[in-house]
């Protein structure tokens, strides 16, 4: 009985399992890039409510520090001019990464089955691989 | 036997009529449910259990376990394997100085392997995705819509409902739940038992470390627990040819598990739902759990009490995440227009910056007060808040909890980005001039408003009241923030306590600005859930644990028994004390339970609270001998006081009124008063007092006034009436109203209300409680009737109801006399008694001179004679006490005086009041 279990829970789990690597691609490009695009989503908004970018320059003629004179309007308005460059340069560093890792998410498969293969290839001698980018 | 619940189920069961609930006939699965056996109607929706729990399906299982660890272990082996490639191919070019980043262009078998393993690391993020993903929560339906609407009451028409609206609640169960379900079987199986029942998931479930927490929240040791459930399981053994299946009633258990989860608006039936759907369920598993003092409702309110820890500390998390948004720097606000405030940070506190780095708790329960407080904030004509309630209630907690929220930006917009700083006013007034102080303020104000980010907040502010720098018509420092609050618009918090606020807030400007909302003392489950949070931290410091039983034992008893104070401080600090004394007597890691809490609570109010031991349980059943050695005869008076007094240890009286309500009646010197004096001593404690009023001293109506105290504008007004102030201070006492009948009927008037309700209102207007006094009155009225009728030779039961039916209604209104829970008539004494009461005297006399080391030793005669001189008919024992004072007193006071008495000597008292000493053999 206990042998029998064994060997159709395994035969199961093989099919299962077949299934499962065929549906893997469809999930990857569908699916599982749905779910990576909503949470990189999130990471940016977050960066940017960390940052403040918005509200930095939603203020830039609001004088800091309540001096309403016109030299504090001058630098705060000069203040607030380069605070709020820097901070979006750091958010759009972080909207670069957060693009690669997307890219990568999307290049990954594909660029993984092209270089075993690749690779394969230059194991296996065939002729106009063996000596790829031209060297 | 353990009450069942009451409340209807939100999850209808029901079991197939063809197998009973079980899913099968014979040894095949039942052809009418298909093994479905139980199902459960949740309004239109059918509930079932779907996964198989069986040998072949656990067997199968565990292969799938197996086999899906083994894949996912060479997929990881594999993706390790194609990062030392990598690296391993990196440092190679590095060596032959290839360029780094062109790495990809790089042909070898470790750059092979490194491609690959990118496939097999993205099949993995797939595989975790996807297990994700196949969690399912609860559904988030109104509890409202799964309401029934009518249900059938059978089988057949209830299982009828389309596949859409049919669902396995496996699904939902966590792994541990699922987990306990299938050791269940397997305990079962083991055993060799013919079905799975719920007893078998309780012990399933006791072998999870997650719910051992859970027994000791509900102070049930594991031991006790696990002795009577292997007493119960053999039961389960007997053979009846069936296959093992689960029981109908252990489906049952899975449905209510499910509803159960859905009421607590949980994500997952986990283990505490399982444990409480067993009790409320499963007759046999509630009476096990009864008899150790746990049912449903304790285990909800632990399960309740362990979800909100879990939330607290989710909470805690998200905070502390949100709170790394805000500034380090105190007022500096996220736009950075905030202007420095050095002035007003000397003389104040910012609470945002206190809660930003975790110093202020959260604050439980206030939902109501702190949506009022943000709609006063927001509209409305008077934009500022004054917090009105009792101390410690919690004003403090409200405002800390809202420092916290404004740091988590979880306010309106118009509390974003800003600061609440806390005003000390005593630091504002401390070494200067009140007009320097109004200076002080009126610059912190000013800077405040400057500055456009701050809330202002002062505790107690009618503190502020009354505080002139000038005469007459200046000013007061109230009064100067009140204005600057309407000129500047500045937006202040403050607190204020009831009295202080109707006396000095109500009609001043500073009242007028402000918009009261009132905080209430928290209900009773409210306070447990206060507490429960408290809890925690009171538990790490002192490093015991809390049973529920301690912490509704804290608010119960303190809200019953401590009346001066207000919930939920009250409670919190009998949690802090006992926790303290929990750690001294038990050591570390003890449990804290409802009896070390009644013990506290006794300790402050010497009141018995604490389960009666058996030691005290012979001495409350054998109270009239006690009595009775301190008192002679009134076999009457003495049986109905022990009854009230055990009736009160034993918690079956009335709550809501006095304890006991008696009138003794009686001649003069009978002993009504050594009665009361006794019971104040048995119940109360030896050394206790009396609060004892002679009524003769009230017989002016007027003399109301000196009970309940003087209303306002008399003299004396303010300091308390004489009776509700010794109640208010000591609400555990004898109450002694002395010859009853001399006082006023107006003021005899005023007891109804004690005798009936248990409370008064003095002249200030509080209310002071009586349940936990014995109300005793005593009276002479009828006096010459009871003697007459003694002489007669009438039993007392029959005195007392010719008295009760006429002449005792000519000194007190019939529905006065109905008030008293007992009239008790003391019969005149007879010389048999009298002599027995002087051998008590002179037994006290003995005692007093023991002190010396010298003994008393009356003869008879002396007894007889002193009795007989001591006796009066009138006046009863009373004139023995003189009779022995010159007789025995004095002369023995004479010859100590001389000289004449040694340690060990022995007084011999004699016939004609003769003293002889008898000295000692000579050591």
């Amino acid at each position: 009985m206990t042998h029998s279990v064994v060997i159709s829970s395994l035969k199961i789990f093989a099919v299962d399992l077949i299934g499962r690597v065929l549906f893997w691609p469809l999930w990857w490009y569908s699916f599982g890039l749905r779910q990576l695009i909503t949470s990189l989503a999130s990471v940016v908004l977050e960066e940017e409510h960390r940052l403040g970018v918005a509200l930095w320059w939603r203020n830039l003629f609001v004088p800091m520090y309540g001096q309403y004179d016109w030299e504090g309007r001058i630098i705060s308005f000069v203040m607030r001019l380069f605070v709020g460059i820097g901070r979006t340069l750091l958010l759009v560093l972080w909207l670069l990464i957060v693009l690669a890792v997307a890219a990568v998410w999307i290049a990954a498969p594909i660029a993984a089955g092209y270089f075993m293969w690749r690779n394969l290839a230059y194991y296996t001698a065939i002729p106009w691989l063996v000596a790829p980018y031209g060297a | 036997m353990a009450p069942e619940p009451k409340i209807p189920p939100l999850v209808t069961a029901y079991r197939c009529s063809t197998c009973g609930g079980t899913g099968i006939t014979g040894a095949s699965w039942c052809s009418t449910c298909r093994g479905r056996a139980v199902v459960g109607r949740q309004g239109d929706w059918l509930l079932y259990w779907g996964r198989a729990i069986d040998d072949w399906h656990l067997r199968q299982r565990h292969v799938f376990a197996i086999a899906e660890h083994a894949v996912l272990t060479l997929l990881l082996c594999f993706a390790a394997l194609g990062a030392g490639g990598l690296l391993w191919e990196l440092s190679r070019a590095n060596q032959t100085g290839y360029p780094l980043w062109l790495f990809w262009r790089r042909e070898s078998v470790w750059m092979l392997a490194f491609w690959m393993s990118v496939l097999s690391d993205s099949y993995l993020v797939y595989h975790f995705a996807m297990q994700l993903s196949k969690i399912r929560h609860l559904p988030r339906r109104a509890a409202r819509e799964a309401e029934p609407s009518p249900l059938p009451d059978r089988w057949e028409e209830a299982a009828k409902v389309p596949r859409a609206r049919q669902f396995d609640l496996a699904q939902f169960y966590s792994e541990p739940a699922i987990s306990a379900v299938e050791k269940a079987w397997l305990l079962a199986r083991r055993g060799n038992h013919q079905t799975v029942a719920p007893l078998h998931l309780l012990v399933a479930i006791l072998t999870f470390s997650s719910t051992a927490e859970m027994f000791v929240r509900l102070g049930v040791s594991f031991d006790q627990l696990r002795r009577r459930i292997i007493k119960l399981l053999p039961r389960y053994a007997v053979p009846t040819g069936d296959r093992l299946a689960m029981s109908a009633e252990l489906r049952e258990v899975l449905l209510a598990a499910y509803a159960q989860a859905f009421i607590g608006r949980q994500k997952k039936v986990d283990l505490p739902e399982l444990l409480e759907a067993c009790v409320k369920t499963s007759e046999l598993v509630r009476e096990l759990l009864y008899d150790l003092s746990v049912d449903g409702d304790k285990i909800a309110n632990v399960t309740v009490w362990l979800r909100v820890q879990r939330e607290q500390r989710e909470r805690g998390h998200q905070y502390r995440r949100k709170a790394a948004y805000r500034s380090k720097h105190s007022g500096v606000n996220r736009t950075m227009t905030a202007v420095a405030t050095p002035f007003l940070d000397h003389f104040s506190q910012d609470l945002t910056q206190l809660a930003r780095v975790g110093l202020l708790e959260p604050c439980q329960d206030r939902e109501r007060e702190v949506a009022e407080m943000f709609r006063v904030l927001a509209a409305g004509a008077r934009q500022n808040v004054l917090l009105v309630g009792n101390p410690g209630i919690g004003k403090r907690a409200i405002i800390n909890g809202l420092a916290r929220r404004m740091v988590a930006e979880e306010v309106p917009p118009m509390l974003q980005d800003k600061r609440l700083v806390s005003i000390g006013v005593a630091r504002l007034i401390s070494g200067v001039s009140p007009s320097d102080a109004q200076e002080r303020l009126l610059h912190c104000l000013a800077e405040a408003q400057r500055s456009g980010n701050i809330i202002i907040f002062f505790n107690d502010i009618t503190k502020m009241v009354g505080i002139t720098p000038g005469g007459g018509a200046a000013l007061d420092l109230a009064g100067a923030l009140a204005q600057a609050m309407t000129q500047t618009g500045l937006q202040v918090i403050a607190t204020a306590l009831p009295a202080d606020y109707a006396r000095y807030l109500e009609n001043h400007a500073l009242g007028q600005v402000m918009e009261r909302v009132a905080v209430e003392e928290p209900e009773v489950n409210a306070a447990i859930q206060i507490l429960e949070a408290k809890a925690g931290p009171l538990e790490a410091h002192y490093q015991v644990f809390f049973t529920y039983d301690a912490l509704a034992q804290a608010v119960t008893l303190s809200s019953r028994y401590l009346h001066d104070r207000f919930l939920p401080e009250k409670a919190i600090e009998i949690l802090d004390e006992t926790a303290v004394r929990g750690l001294n007597e038990k050591g570390r890691q003890a449990n804290v339970g409802g009896q070390d809490i009644a013990r506290t609570v006794s300790e402050k109010t010497n009141i018995p609270l604490t389960d009666v031991t058996q030691k005290e349980g012979e001495k409350l059943l054998r109270l009239e001998d006690d009595i009775h050695q301190r008192l002679v005869d009134q076999e009457e008076a003495v049986a109905v006081v022990s009854a009230a007094i055990r009736r009160a240890r034993a918690e079956l009286r009335d709550t809501r009124r006095p304890i006991v309500n008696l009138l003794f009646l009686g001649p003069t010197g009978v002993g009504k008063t050594e009665l009361a004096k006794t019971v104040a001593a048995v119940y109360f404690g030896p050394g206790s007092e009396m609060i004892r009023l002679d009524m003769s001293e009230y017989q002016e109506q007027s003399s109301v006034n000196r009970l309940l105290g003087a209303p306002p504008g008399f003299s004396g007004a303010g300091s308390g009436g004489y009776l509700t102030e010794a109640v208010r201070r000591r609400p555990f006492a004898l109450v002694l109203l002395d010859e009853l009948e001399k006082a006023h009927p107006e003021i005899l008037n005023l007891f109804l209300q004690v005798m009936d309700d248990g409370r008064l209102t003095d002249a200030a207007g509080r209310t002071i409680d009586f349940t936990n006094v014995i109300l005793i009155a005593t009276s002479n009225a009828c006096t010459p009737t009871i003697q007459r009728l003694v002489g007669e030779g009438m039993a007392v039961p029959e005195i007392k109801e010719q008295l009760m039916g006429g002449e005792l209604q000519q000194h007190f209104r019939p529905e006065f006399l109905n008030r008293f829970d007992s009239v008790v008539v003391f019969k005149p004494l007879g010389h048999k008694e009298v002599r027995q009461i002087t051998r008590l005297m002179l037994a006290e006399v003995g005692e007093r001179l023991a002190t010396k080391g010298i003994a008393l030793a009356p003869t008879e005669a002396a007894i007889d004679e002193l009795a007989a001189a001591g006796f009066d008919p009138q006046y009863g024992a009373r004139p023995l006490r003189r009779v022995i004072q010159e007789r025995v007193d004095d002369v023995i006071a004479i010859k100590i005086l001389r000289g004449e008495l040694q340690r060990r000597d022995t007084i011999v008292l004699d016939i004609g009041g003769s003293v002889t000493i008898k000295k000692p053999a000579v050591l």
